[in-house]
């Protein structure tokens, strides 16, 4: 019975019961459009549309409450306000508390105790949640240089899924000694999850070590269906790193008194024997201070593991741990005996540390929720001004309450039937405006149009200690009755050829505030192009760049991209790719010349490029002197990455580096197209 | 739009991209599904709740990892807890006697292939049938989706040895029962 013959079969198997024109589509689009699973998405995607903004934000600005639209910076609100259209409303109304607003459960209490070797181990509680399970335990008689190696939990009929990473911290300078166990992982009923509650049994191992890291004995611990809490993701520690095409993962960290061990796993590079010789460790008390840490180096015998392909090493740092909250841990260079190096910025950041977590009923949360007093007797929310087109309606909202600190956490807008309008959802605070001014943008829930004419509905303003509906803890509601402007279209249909690509600008609609632009292409290759994200477009003496660009139609999807397409529209190509660019600059009243410049086409680039590919830009970069690389990481808070330049030649900007980088990687496809229209009302 | 498009837009809440994906993965997920449940409808079932899981979760994938391997694990477990419901109820509705076989093999295959790929097919077909739910999972991970035992275990979160013992062990209960349908 050979390998390929059973791959074989089975694969005939399959083909034969299982046709190749199956089509899940109709009824998956059919379960989706249930009220309940519509309900809970259009939640999420609410949240998420606040929560990518912000996080496309701070990783831009690198300032914590940063909003992701600046008055000041939007050429199409600005005029709006400058010609008079942003409406005076000045409507007050006394925030409702949220009924729901609760303190989540505590953690579980155990209690159960082992004794093995003379240690009396004590298993406190337990706490589990679907992306981080932790529990806390003390321990009488840990003497003559023994300690606990790293546990491991087990949830019974649930397969824990992406892990990322684990820390164990133990607190020995007192009696008992006491311990707190994190791991990064999910763990989900896939069939119950957000229907019921999920419950399982729990397994606990810890291993009971000597002086010399040697395993003399196990305590186990069991838990009876214990509650998984659903709590939303967050963290933000690093899991794993890739750089110069090598992936290194922070397997687990383990803390004591003096020291800090960490395990750094990786597969070395052409069987070599690669071994890291030159790791650090930056540990404060401050996350935002890291950076001005003294680095410390490893020290002491770096034990090295091979398992399966895979090279991990432990490594030791004498530090004191004493209210550390945070670490950068930089793995440094790889060596092998013969002499070879290999570079690579692999940096683990952790933000949190398990000594340093809080968990419910162990510590207070913080910050507690609003008291019904503060918030029913002294806080007013004030509707200042309003204005609406069919692209956007946006308010002037302003707080005022004795509790410093309030935002707008969500907005709502509903039509005369309570019908939800809005999905896109921007909060905006100018530097300059007084504490507890906001501008809250609503964007219209179907993608495409909110209907023109006279606007009669709800506004729904939450309120809350930070942003997005899950920590709204108080709400107020105003009636509306504001005119929606419409968008007037032009259709030039302009044909311009560029680099062998012929783009056509079939039609522009234009608001007072905004400008979206209609835009066929034939792709240079059969690839995911758009238009660059340089492309600006220019009414007037206002210049915008490009806000969004939204997929309406391509020729090797017909078929299959139907909603995806805008009610009403009609491709004016058969073959080619078309696409509605929006752009915040309006047109109002007067005679004015619109300039679209499109730079330049670009392929989405994958989040990770290919490391054969990767490597070849950069052997080609390297050549006319630009060494670069790209560097990903992934962990408990999601992924990221970026670019490191480390040399240049002298006169070129980063931006003009990047652009080179993906140019060469073909993701790039240099213009310009441009188009211009006489706008005449 | 490729993958990675498709994934980006799911994850801003666009449906659209659902779409795209259930384009790309379908046929091979219920194909997956179908080789552990054994039967063609709770197969589409368990894939479509794969597809609304990763509709769920999807904001909590890390896209510097492939998806395909993310995803099919989520059909290997839909599929598997369709069949070990299924295996409390008794087998599902395969016909030893029947015909549904016919017609199996590779096209390209000559006709002698065909007829001994045929029964080797029915064989292992019927084989499959005796294993446990978690022992054909482990086959179809193997051979059908050419997972290596590293990536099972890694997929499992499950340590290597305990993959190799499963695989081992349903390796061993394939051979047997193979040997004795041959030896019949």
């Amino acid at each position: 019975m050979k390998d390929e013959s059973i791959r074989k079969n089975l694969e005939a198997i399959a083909r034969q019961n299982i046709p190749e024109d199956i089509n899940l589509w109709p009824p998956l689009a059919a379960r989706l459009e249930r009220k309940d699973a519509l309900s809970m998405n259009l939640k999420w995607r609410l949240v998420w549309t606040v929560l990518l903004v912000l996080l496309g934000l701070f990783a831009l600005t690198g300032v914590a409450y940063a909003f992701y639209r600046y008055f000041n910076n939007d050429a199409g609100l600005q005029s709006v306000s400058n010609a008079g259209l942003l409406a005076t409303v000045n409507a007050t109304a006394q925030p409702t508390p949220n009924p729901t607003v609760t303190l989540p459960e505590p953690v579980t209490a155990i209690g159960d105790s082992q004794t093995l070797a003379g240690v009396r181990l004590t298993l406190d509680w337990i706490y589990l949640m679907d992306g981080r399970q932790a529990f806390g335990f003390s321990a009488d008689g840990l003497a003559s240089g023994k300690t606990l190696g790293m546990p491991e939990m087990g949830f019974g009929q649930l397969v824990p899924e992406q892990y990322s990473g684990a820390s164990l911290a133990i607190k020995e300078d007192a009696q008992p000694v006491t311990g707190t166990y994190v791991v990064n992982q999910i763990v989900r009923d896939d069939a119950t999850f957000g229907k019921t509650d999920t419950r399982t049994d729990v397994s606990i191992t810890i291993p009971l070590l000597d002086a010399n890291g040697q395993v003399l004995n196990t305590f186990r611990f069991a838990v009876k269906d214990e509650l998984v809490h659903i709590v939303p993701l967050g963290g933000g520690d690093i899991y794993s790193t890739t750089a110069n095409g090598l992936e290194m993962s922070l397997d687990w960290v383990r803390l004591n008194s003096a020291s800090v061990q960490a395990r750094l796993c990786f597969v070395p590079p052409d069987g070599k024997d690669w071994r890291l010789v030159s790791p650090t460790l930056q540990l404060g008390t401050d996350p935002n201070q890291l950076a001005s840490v003294t680095p410390v180096p490893a020290s002491g015998p770096i034990s090295i593991t091979n398992e399966n392909g895979m090279r991990c090493q432990v490594v030791s740092f004498p530090v004191s741990t004493q209210g550390a909250q945070a670490f950068i841990l930089t793995a440094g260079d790889l060596a092998t005996p013969a002499g070879e190096t290999l570079k690579g910025d692999w940096i683990f950041n952790w933000y949190q540390l398990p000594s340093q977590e809080e968990f419910p009923g162990i510590a207070p949360l913080e910050p507690a929720p609003l008291s019904t007093q503060d918030i029913g007797s002294a806080t007013t929310i004030t509707l200042e001004k309003a204005y609406a087109d069919v692209f956007r309606m946006v308010f002037v909202v302003s707080i005022k309450s004795p509790q410093a600190g309030l935002v707008i956490s969500n907005a709502t807008l509903k039509d005369a039937g309570g019908a939800e309008l809005n999905n896109g959802l921007g909060i905006n605070s100018q530097p300059d405006d007084p504490p507890g001014r906001f501008t809250v943008e609503l964007d219209p829930a179907n993608g495409f149009e909110f209907a023109a004419g006279q606007f009669k509905g709800q506004l729904t303003l939450e309120i809350g200690d930070q942003f997005g509906s899950s920590s709204s803890q108080a709400q107020a509601h105003f009636s509306l009755n504001i005119p929606v402007y419409p968008a007037i279209a032009f259709d030039p249909m302009q044909t311009v050829t560029a680099n062998g690509v012929e783009m056509l600008l079939q039609r522009v609609k234009v608001t007072p505030s905004f400008t979206k632009a209609y835009l066929c292409f034939q792709k240079p290759t059969q690839a995911d192009w758009g238009i660059g994200s340089m492309s600006t477009l220019k009414i007037g003496e206002d210049t915008g760049t490009l806000f969004y660009s939204m997929l309406l139609f391509d020729s090797e999807y017909v078929g299959k991209m139907s909603s995806m397409r805008e009610p009403g529209w009609i491709s004016p190509v058969k073959t080619g790719h078309c696409l509605a660019a929006g752009f915040t600059v309006g047109h109002h009243g007067k005679p004015e010349v619109l300039t679209l410049n499109i730079a330049g086409l670009e392929q989405s680039a994958p989040e990770v490029i290919p490391n054969d590919q990767l490597q070849a830009v950069r052997k080609k970069l390297l050549a006319q002197g630009i060494d670069m690389d790209l560097v990903t990481s992934s962990g408990n808070g999601g992924g990221g990455g970026g670019p490191v330049i480390t040399t240049k030649p002298a006169g070129m900007t980063d931006e003009q580096v990047m652009q080179l980088f993906y140019e060469t990687l073909g993701y790039y496809h240099p213009g310009p197209w441009t188009f211009t229209v006489d706008l005449n009302p | 739009m490729d993958e990675l498009g498709a994934i980006r837009r799911l994850k801003a809440g666009d449906i659209g991209g659902l779409e795209v994906l259930v384009t790309m993965y379908q046929v091979r997920a219920v194909r997956t599904a179908f080789l552990i449940t054994r039967d063609s409808a709770q197969a589409e079932d368990a894939v479509q709740e794969a597809f609304l899981q990763t509709y769920r979760s999807i904001r909590h994938f890390d896209p510097a990892r492939p998806f395909a391997a993310w995803f099919m694990r989520s059909v290997v477990n839909a599929a598997l807890k369709t069949a070990l419901k299924t295996a409390r109820r008794g087998p599902a509705g395969f016909d030893p006697d029947g015909a549904w076989w016919e017609g199996l093999p590779d096209e390209a295959e000559p006709v002698e292939g065909q007829v001994e790929s045929s029964e080797f097919q029915g064989q292992l077909w019927e084989s499959m049938q005796s294993l446990s739910p978690r022992q054909r999972a482990a086959i179809v991970q193997r051979y059908y989706l050419d997972m290596s035992e590293k990536e099972i275990a890694a997929e499992l979160e499950a340590a290597p040895g305990t993959v190799k013992w499963l695989l081992h062990a349903a390796r061993k209960n394939l051979r047997a029962l193979l040997s004795e349908r041959t030896d019949k």
